[in-house]
């Protein structure tokens, strides 16, 4: 039984498995399958200040080893998601780190604040990613500037750990990651889901009534592994890495790439039982190869070795 | 529950129809009429998502459920080619099916394409309870026509099919009934249908049940992919999920 604790920062997990934001909703349905307590945490969906109905349906399309989703955010709001879901979650031992987003700066603010104080949350993961609203959060996601503040007006009002959820929709998103680490950022996660679009060819229509969705699963994970191995290099606070993971191998190549932690988002839709059963795979992965503790396998990419 | 079934049969029925059989024990003896399932084509991962499928045998006795399907895409190629014997993942039962309303004196059961499929045990449970069933069947051919023999057992049956191989050449709403008295009217087919449907039991004062298709991601409830548009007590719109709150919604709710 090896040693799966790792740390984010401040934030202790007892192994680096986290549930992605928008794929596990606020656990209740997959508490049904397994017990949550066996996750290092939780990110729940995409929380605003007020409800959000999400964007007009078809909002889900399969493409090759992968999906397009047009979900866009739809959430009961913070209030709610304090009095029901946060006190759902409390009774699990694992971290629930909630995901927000926001139209401005002062929604991100606003949604910190009212956090505040609430018992049973390890950290905020701030959404400023979302491909599928209009100022969903992208808009603030591709700019420094614009991430930047998000960073700081949060900070101002919320003592909890700040995990910033990069873009991919970006030229360089080293920039960014270097920006928000700078305004305050005690870790980066990364990526959201990449904008992308399927069409049908029979009726010409697109696939999706928002025309435009986010790609997310194995599909997209070169891409993702390539970002965080480059943000990893980048910035020294703690990187998580998301992006198409569906095995225990997968999380090692995210892992040796630089992430002290990784989220899986889609899979759960592909294999409801992933998350259990990735843990354990890891654990018996270090064992075969006689490593005592997960954590010394961050980072340690060779990139030399041809040379 | 997710279980690991057997498949028992799996078998062309018709030209473009399957019947998939299946023993997983544990989901039948908690199954109900109108509830679905997520099949694993292929635990690969080309074949990304799960297919959402109804249920249209429940045998709790033998522990078997069964769904007839038909090739559409890849995923229900990749159903069809799994063999009998070989193991498959099955999450279910999903979602809130029928209803079956106080004192069920008659029903109108209305199925259209592959809809059918999931009205068999709904007709079972009424019929069970002594409930008079009338049921409509409209398929594009005769070609596309199942269950015919299942359901003359337990109902009184009308077909239609679009090209007039059988039954009545033409719509659905072609054999609808002209002096319908129904406790409930229960129906589940392509949305040109379920409105057909709609605007007929709303003109009449129906009470009507329909059950929906949208394209899931999860199936339990979590990913808000496969919603529809439901108006709530104040006359709001908002936003369901079909595999959660549905796929059965009361059809003056549902926004098609
Ligand atoms: C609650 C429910 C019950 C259903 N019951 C039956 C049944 O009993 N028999 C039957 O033949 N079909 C049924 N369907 C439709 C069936 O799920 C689709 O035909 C099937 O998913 C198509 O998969 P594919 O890979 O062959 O097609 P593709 O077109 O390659 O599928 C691509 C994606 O679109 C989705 N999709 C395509 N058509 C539909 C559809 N009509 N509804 C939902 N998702 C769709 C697929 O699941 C997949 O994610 C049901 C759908 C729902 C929502
Ligand atoms: C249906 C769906 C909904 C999502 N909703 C959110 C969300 O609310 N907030 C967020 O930060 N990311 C959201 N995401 C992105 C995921 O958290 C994750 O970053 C992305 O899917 C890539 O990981 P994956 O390839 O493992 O799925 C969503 C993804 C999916 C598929």
């Amino acid at each position: 039984m090896a040693d799966l604790c790792v740390n984010i920062g401040k934030i202790a997990l007892k192994n680096p498995l986290l549930v992605a934001s928008g794929t596990f909703g606020y656990g209740r349905e997959f508490a049904d399958i397994y017990n949550l307590s066996l996750l290092g945490g939780i990110c729940v969906k995409g929380t605003t200040l007020e409800p959000r109905q999400g964007n007009q349906p078809p909002r889900i399309v399969e493409t090759s080893a992968g999906m397009l989703n047009s979900v866009g955010l739809q959430n009961p709001g913070v209030e709610k998601v304090i009095a029901e879901e946060i006190s759902f979650l409390r009774q699990f031992d694992t971290a629930i780190i909630i995901n927000i987003a926001g139209h401005s700066r002062d929604d991100y603010q606003e949604v910190a604040a009212r956090l505040e104080g609430v018992p049973g949350i390890a950290a905020l993961e701030l959404n400023i990613s979302c491909p599928n609203v209009k100022l969903g959060g992208m808009a603030f996601g591709v700019d420094c500037v614009a991430a930047s503040e998000i960073v700081k007006v949060v900070r101002q009002v919320s003592s909890l750990p700040l995990i910033v959820k990069l873009s991919p929709n970006v030229t360089d998103i080293c920039a960014i990651a270097a920006a928000v680490e700078e305004a305050g950022a005690d870790a980066v996660a990364l990526v959201n889901t990449f904008l992308g679009m399927a069409i049908d060819i029979a009726t010409r229509k697109p696939m999706l009534a928002n025309i435009m969705g986010g790609l997310s699963g194995p599909a997209i994970k070169p891409i993702a592994l390539r970002m965080v191995y480059q943000v990893a290099q980048t910035v020294s606070i703690p990187v998580i890495g998301i992006g198409g993971i569906c095995s225990a191998a997968d999380a090692l190549e995210f892992m040796i790439a630089g992430a002290s932690a990784f989220e899986i988002g889609s899979v759960n839709f592909h294999n409801p039982l992933a998350a259990p059963q990735i843990i354990l795979e890891l654990n018996n992965w270090l064992d075969q190869n006689g490593i005592t503790k997960i954590t010394e396998v961050i980072g340690t990419l060779k990139a030399d070795e041809y040379f | 529950m997710i279980e690991q079934g057997r498949i028992v049969v799996n078998k062309q029925i018709l030209p473009c129809y399957y019947c998939l059989e299946i023993f997983v024990p544990q989901i039948a003896a908690s199954a109900h009429a109108g509830q679905f399932i997520m099949v694993t084509p292929d635990m690969g991962l080309e074949i990304f998502l799960k297919r959402p499928m109804s249920l249209n045998r429940i045998d709790r006795e033998f522990g078997v459920i069964s769904i007839i399907y038909k090739i559409h895409g890849k995923g229900t190629k990749a159903i069809s080619e799994l063999g009998e014997g070989s193991e498959i993942e099955i999450l279910g039962p999903l979602g809130h099916g029928w209803r079956i309303v106080n004192n069920c004196r008659r029903a109108l059961l209305i199925g259209g394409g592959s809809g059918v499929a999931s009205l068999l045990p709904l007709a079972a449970d009424l019929a069970a309870i002594n409930t008079k069933i009338d049921m409509l069947i409209g398929a594009a051919s005769v070609d596309e026509l199942f269950c015919l023999e299942e359901f003359s057992a337990l109902a009184d049956v009308s077909v239609s099919t679009d090209d007039g191989s059988f039954g009545v050449h033409g719509l659905i709403s072609r054999i609808f009934p002209d002096q319908p008295k129904y406790d409930a009217v229960y129906a589940c087919g392509p949305r040109g249908m379920l409105k057909a449907v709609q605007q007929w039991t709303d003109k009449l004062n129906l009470p009507c049940q329909l059950s929906l298709e949208e394209k899931m991601g999860c199936g339990l409830g979590t990913c808000m992919g496969c919603v529809c548009s439901v108006k709530d007590e104040n006359g709001d719109i908002n936003y369901r999920r079909v595999c959660h709150d549905g796929p059965v919604f009361n059809s003056k709710e549902v926004q098609l």
